[in-house]
Protein backbone atom coordinates (compact mmCIF):
# COMPACT_ATOMS: atom_id res chain seq x y z
CA UNK A 1 0.00 0.00 0.00
CA UNK A 2 2.54 2.29 1.28
CA UNK A 3 4.64 1.77 -2.06
CA UNK A 4 1.33 2.12 -4.21
CA UNK A 5 0.91 5.64 -2.62
CA UNK A 6 4.57 6.65 -3.23
CA UNK A 7 4.65 5.06 -7.27
CA UNK A 8 1.22 7.51 -7.67
CA UNK A 9 2.46 10.09 -6.03
CA UNK A 10 5.69 9.69 -8.23
CA UNK A 11 3.65 8.80 -11.32
CA UNK A 12 1.55 12.09 -10.73
CA UNK A 13 4.46 14.49 -10.78
CA UNK A 14 5.88 13.44 -13.77
CA UNK A 15 2.81 13.18 -15.66
CA UNK A 16 1.47 16.80 -14.58
CA UNK A 17 3.54 19.92 -15.76
CA UNK A 18 6.07 20.96 -14.21
CA UNK A 19 5.61 24.21 -11.74
CA UNK A 20 9.18 25.15 -11.33
CA UNK A 21 10.01 25.15 -15.07
CA UNK A 22 12.06 22.52 -15.02
CA UNK A 23 11.29 19.02 -16.65
CA UNK A 24 10.60 15.88 -14.38
CA UNK A 25 12.54 12.95 -15.80
CA UNK A 26 10.07 10.24 -17.89
CA UNK A 27 9.54 6.75 -18.56
CA UNK A 28 7.62 6.31 -21.62
CA UNK A 29 6.36 2.98 -22.99
CA UNK A 30 6.19 2.26 -26.63
CA UNK A 31 3.61 -0.57 -27.64
CA UNK A 32 6.07 -2.56 -30.17
CA UNK A 33 5.08 -5.15 -32.69
CA UNK A 34 6.73 -6.07 -36.02
CA UNK A 35 3.99 -3.81 -38.34
CA UNK A 36 5.52 -0.74 -40.14
CA UNK A 37 2.71 0.94 -38.53
CA UNK A 38 4.40 0.82 -34.97
CA UNK A 39 8.07 1.53 -36.47
CA UNK A 40 6.28 4.47 -37.61
CA UNK A 41 5.06 5.66 -34.65
CA UNK A 42 8.22 5.25 -32.57
CA UNK A 43 10.42 6.74 -35.26
CA UNK A 44 7.93 10.02 -34.72
CA UNK A 45 8.11 9.82 -31.36
CA UNK A 46 11.88 9.69 -31.29
CA UNK A 47 12.49 12.44 -33.54
CA UNK A 48 9.64 15.06 -32.13
CA UNK A 49 8.83 14.20 -28.82
CA UNK A 50 11.81 12.17 -27.08
CA UNK A 51 14.16 14.32 -25.01
CA UNK A 52 17.63 12.76 -23.68
CA UNK A 53 16.56 12.74 -20.18
CA UNK A 54 13.36 10.18 -21.11
CA UNK A 55 13.77 6.34 -20.54
CA UNK A 56 12.12 4.43 -23.18
CA UNK A 57 11.04 0.67 -22.53
CA UNK A 58 9.76 -0.82 -26.15
CA UNK A 59 7.30 -3.08 -25.07
CA UNK A 60 6.25 -6.14 -26.72
CA UNK A 61 2.91 -8.01 -25.83
CA UNK A 62 2.88 -11.91 -26.32
CA UNK A 63 -0.17 -13.77 -25.39
CA UNK A 64 0.45 -16.99 -23.95
CA UNK A 65 0.48 -20.17 -25.75
CA UNK A 66 0.58 -18.17 -29.03
CA UNK A 67 2.53 -21.41 -30.31
CA UNK A 68 -0.09 -23.93 -29.93
CA UNK A 69 -2.43 -21.99 -32.71
CA UNK A 70 -0.70 -23.95 -35.15
CA UNK A 71 -1.81 -26.13 -38.29
CA UNK A 72 0.29 -28.95 -36.48
CA UNK A 73 -1.41 -28.58 -32.90
CA UNK A 74 -4.69 -28.66 -34.46
CA UNK A 75 -4.63 -31.42 -36.62
CA UNK A 76 -2.76 -34.21 -34.59
CA UNK A 77 -2.82 -33.36 -31.08
CA UNK A 78 -3.06 -36.65 -30.27
CA UNK A 79 0.58 -37.28 -31.74
CA UNK A 80 2.80 -34.14 -30.05
CA UNK A 81 4.81 -35.70 -27.38
CA UNK A 82 6.98 -33.95 -24.78
CA UNK A 83 9.54 -33.49 -26.51
CA UNK A 84 7.62 -31.72 -29.90
CA UNK A 85 6.32 -29.02 -27.61
CA UNK A 86 9.38 -28.70 -26.31
CA UNK A 87 10.62 -27.72 -29.34
CA UNK A 88 7.81 -25.68 -30.17
CA UNK A 89 8.38 -23.72 -26.45
CA UNK A 90 12.27 -23.17 -27.59
CA UNK A 91 11.17 -21.95 -30.99
CA UNK A 92 8.84 -19.49 -29.73
CA UNK A 93 11.51 -18.39 -27.62
CA UNK A 94 14.06 -17.77 -29.99
CA UNK A 95 11.00 -16.18 -32.05
CA UNK A 96 10.62 -13.67 -29.14
CA UNK A 97 14.12 -12.92 -28.80
CA UNK A 98 14.49 -12.40 -32.25
CA UNK A 99 12.10 -9.68 -32.29
CA UNK A 100 13.67 -8.16 -28.83
CA UNK A 101 16.68 -7.63 -29.95
CA UNK A 102 15.43 -6.01 -33.91
CA UNK A 103 13.74 -3.76 -31.72
CA UNK A 104 16.86 -2.98 -29.26
CA UNK A 105 18.79 -2.18 -32.90
CA UNK A 106 15.83 0.25 -33.51
CA UNK A 107 16.28 2.11 -30.17
CA UNK A 108 20.18 2.14 -31.23
CA UNK A 109 19.77 3.67 -34.47
CA UNK A 110 17.58 6.05 -33.39
CA UNK A 111 19.78 7.03 -30.87
CA UNK A 112 16.91 6.41 -28.31
CA UNK A 113 18.61 4.93 -24.54
CA UNK A 114 16.61 2.88 -23.02
CA UNK A 115 15.32 -0.80 -22.59
CA UNK A 116 12.85 -3.68 -24.58
CA UNK A 117 10.62 -6.07 -22.76
CA UNK A 118 8.24 -8.63 -23.15
CA UNK A 119 4.81 -8.61 -21.39
CA UNK A 120 2.46 -11.83 -21.44
CA UNK A 121 -0.83 -11.24 -21.35
CA UNK A 122 -4.49 -11.91 -22.74
CA UNK A 123 -4.51 -9.15 -24.94
CA UNK A 124 -1.96 -6.73 -26.33
CA UNK A 125 -3.42 -3.61 -25.15
CA UNK A 126 -3.91 -5.51 -21.47
CA UNK A 127 -0.12 -5.92 -21.80
CA UNK A 128 0.88 -2.42 -22.56
CA UNK A 129 -1.22 -0.82 -19.59
CA UNK A 130 0.00 -3.71 -17.18
CA UNK A 131 3.97 -2.62 -18.63
CA UNK A 132 3.26 0.59 -18.01
CA UNK A 133 1.91 0.31 -14.51
CA UNK A 134 5.12 -1.83 -13.48
CA UNK A 135 7.50 1.27 -15.10
CA UNK A 136 6.26 3.40 -13.60
CA UNK A 137 5.64 5.16 -17.08
CA UNK A 138 4.58 8.58 -17.50
CA UNK A 139 3.85 8.51 -21.24
CA UNK A 140 2.68 5.77 -23.85
CA UNK A 141 3.55 5.88 -27.19
CA UNK A 142 1.41 3.86 -29.94
CA UNK A 143 0.48 3.51 -33.59
CA UNK A 144 -2.99 3.20 -34.42
CA UNK A 145 -2.97 -0.16 -36.19
CA UNK A 146 -0.65 -2.98 -35.81
CA UNK A 147 -0.67 -6.55 -36.18
CA UNK A 148 -3.72 -8.43 -35.28
CA UNK A 149 -4.01 -12.10 -34.44
CA UNK A 150 -6.19 -13.94 -36.81
CA UNK A 151 -8.46 -13.32 -33.88
CA UNK A 152 -8.13 -9.44 -33.66
CA UNK A 153 -7.55 -8.35 -36.70
CA UNK A 154 -10.08 -5.48 -35.67
CA UNK A 155 -8.11 -1.69 -36.79
CA UNK A 156 -7.23 0.44 -33.58
CA UNK A 157 -9.00 -1.92 -30.80
CA UNK A 158 -5.58 -1.93 -29.03
CA UNK A 159 -4.31 1.82 -29.45
CA UNK A 160 -8.43 2.23 -28.09
CA UNK A 161 -8.29 -0.11 -25.20
CA UNK A 162 -4.68 2.03 -24.12
CA UNK A 163 -6.62 5.38 -24.84
CA UNK A 164 -9.61 3.72 -22.47
CA UNK A 165 -7.32 2.18 -19.86
CA UNK A 166 -4.44 4.51 -19.29
CA UNK A 167 -3.85 7.07 -16.33
CA UNK A 168 -1.04 8.83 -17.91
CA UNK A 169 -1.18 10.58 -21.53
CA UNK A 170 -1.41 8.18 -24.90
CA UNK A 171 0.60 9.56 -27.95
CA UNK A 172 -1.44 8.18 -30.56
CA UNK A 173 0.29 7.84 -34.26
CA UNK A 174 -1.14 8.14 -36.95
CA UNK A 175 -0.54 7.15 -40.40
CA UNK B 1 9.99 18.95 -40.26
CA UNK B 2 11.86 19.49 -36.72
CA UNK B 3 13.79 22.43 -38.15
CA UNK B 4 11.27 24.77 -39.66
CA UNK B 5 8.98 24.54 -36.78
CA UNK B 6 5.67 22.02 -36.42
CA UNK B 7 2.06 23.27 -36.19
CA UNK B 8 -0.11 22.19 -33.68
CA UNK B 9 -3.59 21.93 -33.04
CA UNK B 10 -4.69 22.37 -29.20
CA UNK B 11 -8.47 21.81 -28.99
CA UNK B 12 -9.66 24.03 -25.96
CA UNK B 13 -12.76 23.81 -24.29
CA UNK B 14 -13.40 25.54 -20.20
CA UNK B 15 -12.66 22.50 -18.51
CA UNK B 16 -9.38 21.57 -16.75
CA UNK B 17 -8.76 18.63 -18.71
CA UNK B 18 -8.34 21.08 -22.21
CA UNK B 19 -5.89 23.38 -19.81
CA UNK B 20 -3.70 20.41 -18.72
CA UNK B 21 -3.33 19.00 -21.68
CA UNK B 22 -1.93 22.51 -23.34
CA UNK B 23 -0.09 23.17 -20.13
CA UNK B 24 1.32 19.56 -20.58
CA UNK B 25 1.92 20.16 -24.51
CA UNK B 26 3.86 23.34 -23.52
CA UNK B 27 6.16 21.50 -20.68
CA UNK B 28 7.23 18.65 -22.67
CA UNK B 29 6.40 18.84 -26.13
CA UNK B 30 6.57 22.36 -27.27
CA UNK B 31 9.30 23.99 -29.18
CA UNK B 32 10.21 27.61 -29.87
CA UNK B 33 9.30 27.52 -33.51
CA UNK B 34 6.35 25.76 -33.32
CA UNK B 35 3.14 27.06 -34.29
CA UNK B 36 0.26 26.56 -31.75
CA UNK B 37 -2.91 27.33 -32.72
CA UNK B 38 -5.73 26.43 -30.07
CA UNK B 39 -9.07 25.34 -31.13
CA UNK B 40 -12.30 26.07 -29.32
CA UNK B 41 -15.49 25.08 -30.66
CA UNK B 42 -18.33 27.74 -29.40
CA UNK B 43 -21.63 25.80 -27.70
CA UNK B 44 -24.29 27.61 -26.86
CA UNK B 45 -24.75 25.98 -23.48
CA UNK B 46 -27.63 27.45 -22.13
CA UNK B 47 -29.91 26.24 -25.14
CA UNK B 48 -29.96 22.78 -24.23
CA UNK B 49 -31.68 23.45 -20.80
CA UNK B 50 -35.06 23.99 -22.38
CA UNK B 51 -35.48 28.03 -21.25
CA UNK B 52 -36.01 28.53 -24.09
CA UNK B 53 -38.59 26.05 -25.32
CA UNK B 54 -40.45 27.31 -22.18
CA UNK B 55 -41.09 30.94 -23.98
CA UNK B 56 -41.67 29.93 -27.58
CA UNK B 57 -42.05 33.18 -30.05
CA UNK B 58 -40.03 35.58 -28.03
CA UNK B 59 -37.53 36.74 -30.41
CA UNK B 60 -36.26 39.65 -27.62
CA UNK B 61 -35.30 36.38 -25.20
CA UNK B 62 -33.79 34.28 -27.75
CA UNK B 63 -31.36 37.49 -29.07
CA UNK B 64 -30.77 38.17 -24.98
CA UNK B 65 -29.73 34.82 -24.54
CA UNK B 66 -27.51 34.39 -27.70
CA UNK B 67 -25.85 37.92 -26.88
CA UNK B 68 -24.91 36.25 -23.56
CA UNK B 69 -23.35 33.13 -24.97
CA UNK B 70 -21.27 35.22 -27.52
CA UNK B 71 -19.90 37.28 -24.37
CA UNK B 72 -19.35 34.02 -22.56
CA UNK B 73 -17.35 32.57 -25.29
CA UNK B 74 -15.45 35.61 -26.12
CA UNK B 75 -14.30 35.75 -22.68
CA UNK B 76 -13.04 32.15 -23.16
CA UNK B 77 -11.23 32.84 -26.00
CA UNK B 78 -9.64 36.03 -24.18
CA UNK B 79 -8.56 33.93 -21.32
CA UNK B 80 -7.12 31.42 -24.09
CA UNK B 81 -5.04 33.82 -25.62
CA UNK B 82 -3.78 35.08 -22.10
CA UNK B 83 -3.19 31.61 -21.68
CA UNK B 84 -0.60 31.42 -24.52
CA UNK B 85 0.77 34.19 -22.89
CA UNK B 86 1.70 33.11 -19.99
CA UNK B 87 3.44 29.90 -21.38
CA UNK B 88 5.43 32.04 -23.69
CA UNK B 89 4.35 30.41 -26.66
CA UNK B 90 5.13 33.25 -28.74
CA UNK B 91 4.16 31.78 -32.21
CA UNK B 92 0.10 30.88 -31.21
CA UNK B 93 -3.68 31.84 -32.31
CA UNK B 94 -6.34 31.43 -30.99
CA UNK B 95 -9.57 30.02 -33.69
CA UNK B 96 -13.09 29.63 -33.09
CA UNK B 97 -14.66 27.06 -35.11
CA UNK B 98 -18.69 26.25 -35.55
CA UNK B 99 -20.38 22.52 -35.99
CA UNK B 100 -19.46 19.47 -34.53
CA UNK B 101 -16.39 19.83 -32.52
CA UNK B 102 -14.53 16.52 -33.04
CA UNK B 103 -15.43 16.94 -36.66
CA UNK B 104 -14.14 20.51 -37.05
CA UNK B 105 -11.14 19.67 -35.18
CA UNK B 106 -9.66 17.29 -37.57
CA UNK B 107 -10.96 19.36 -40.65
CA UNK B 108 -9.53 22.32 -39.56
CA UNK B 109 -6.29 20.41 -38.94
CA UNK B 110 -6.38 19.01 -42.36
CA UNK B 111 -6.62 22.47 -43.44
CA UNK B 112 -4.00 24.19 -41.45
CA UNK B 113 -1.05 21.14 -42.30
CA UNK B 114 -0.87 20.50 -38.69
CA UNK B 115 1.74 17.89 -37.54
CA UNK B 116 -0.18 17.17 -33.94
CA UNK B 117 -3.35 17.35 -32.56
CA UNK B 118 -3.22 17.55 -28.78
CA UNK B 119 -6.49 16.92 -26.62
CA UNK B 120 -7.90 16.06 -23.04
CA UNK B 121 -9.12 13.01 -22.33
CA UNK B 122 -12.84 14.86 -21.41
CA UNK B 123 -14.15 17.81 -21.26
CA UNK B 124 -17.29 19.76 -20.39
CA UNK B 125 -19.71 16.46 -20.81
CA UNK B 126 -21.90 15.55 -17.96
CA UNK B 127 -21.15 11.97 -18.40
CA UNK B 128 -18.18 11.88 -15.92
CA UNK B 129 -18.61 7.93 -16.36
CA UNK B 130 -17.05 7.53 -19.24
CA UNK B 131 -12.99 7.49 -19.36
CA UNK B 132 -12.90 9.17 -22.69
CA UNK B 133 -14.68 12.22 -24.28
CA UNK B 134 -16.72 11.38 -27.15
CA UNK B 135 -14.35 14.29 -28.78
CA UNK B 136 -11.02 12.66 -27.72
CA UNK B 137 -12.87 9.65 -29.15
CA UNK B 138 -13.54 10.80 -32.20
CA UNK B 139 -10.28 12.70 -33.08
CA UNK B 140 -8.21 9.70 -32.76
CA UNK B 141 -10.26 7.39 -34.68
CA UNK B 142 -10.34 10.24 -37.66
CA UNK B 143 -7.38 11.95 -37.57
CA UNK B 144 -4.71 12.18 -40.12
CA UNK B 145 -1.87 12.96 -37.95
CA UNK B 146 -0.62 11.65 -34.15
CA UNK B 147 -3.08 12.48 -31.44
CA UNK B 148 -1.32 13.38 -28.04
CA UNK B 149 -4.52 12.49 -25.31
CA UNK B 150 -3.91 14.10 -21.99
CA UNK B 151 -5.42 12.26 -19.00
CA UNK B 152 -5.71 14.95 -16.23
CA UNK B 153 -3.63 13.27 -13.09
CA UNK B 154 -6.15 13.98 -10.20
CA UNK B 155 -9.44 12.66 -11.96
CA UNK B 156 -7.89 9.45 -13.27
CA UNK B 157 -6.05 8.83 -9.77
CA UNK B 158 -9.62 9.71 -7.91
CA UNK B 159 -11.00 7.14 -10.52
CA UNK B 160 -8.88 4.38 -9.96
CA UNK B 161 -8.83 4.94 -5.89
CA UNK B 162 -12.65 4.58 -5.61
CA UNK B 163 -12.36 1.17 -8.09
CA UNK B 164 -10.03 -0.13 -5.52
CA UNK B 165 -12.54 0.47 -2.67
Amino acid sequence: MYFTCIRNKMEQVASAPPETGEKAKRTVVVAMDESKNAKEAFIWFAQNVYLESDHVVLVNTVEPYQFLNTPVWFNAPQQLEGKVLEELIREEKEKITKKLEKFAELMKEKKVSGTVKSMHAGSPGEGIINAAKEVGADLIVTGSRGLGTIRRTFMGSVSDYIMHHSDVPVLVHRS
Amino acid sequence: MADSGSTVVVCMDESEHALHALKYYASYIHKPNNKVVLLHCGQYVSFNYGSVSLVPGNPSLVEKMINEEENRINTLLKRMEQELKNLEITNGEVVRIHGEAGHEVVEKAKSLNADLIVTGSRGMGTIRRTLLGSVSDYIVHHSHVPVLVCKHPDFHHKQSKEDNK
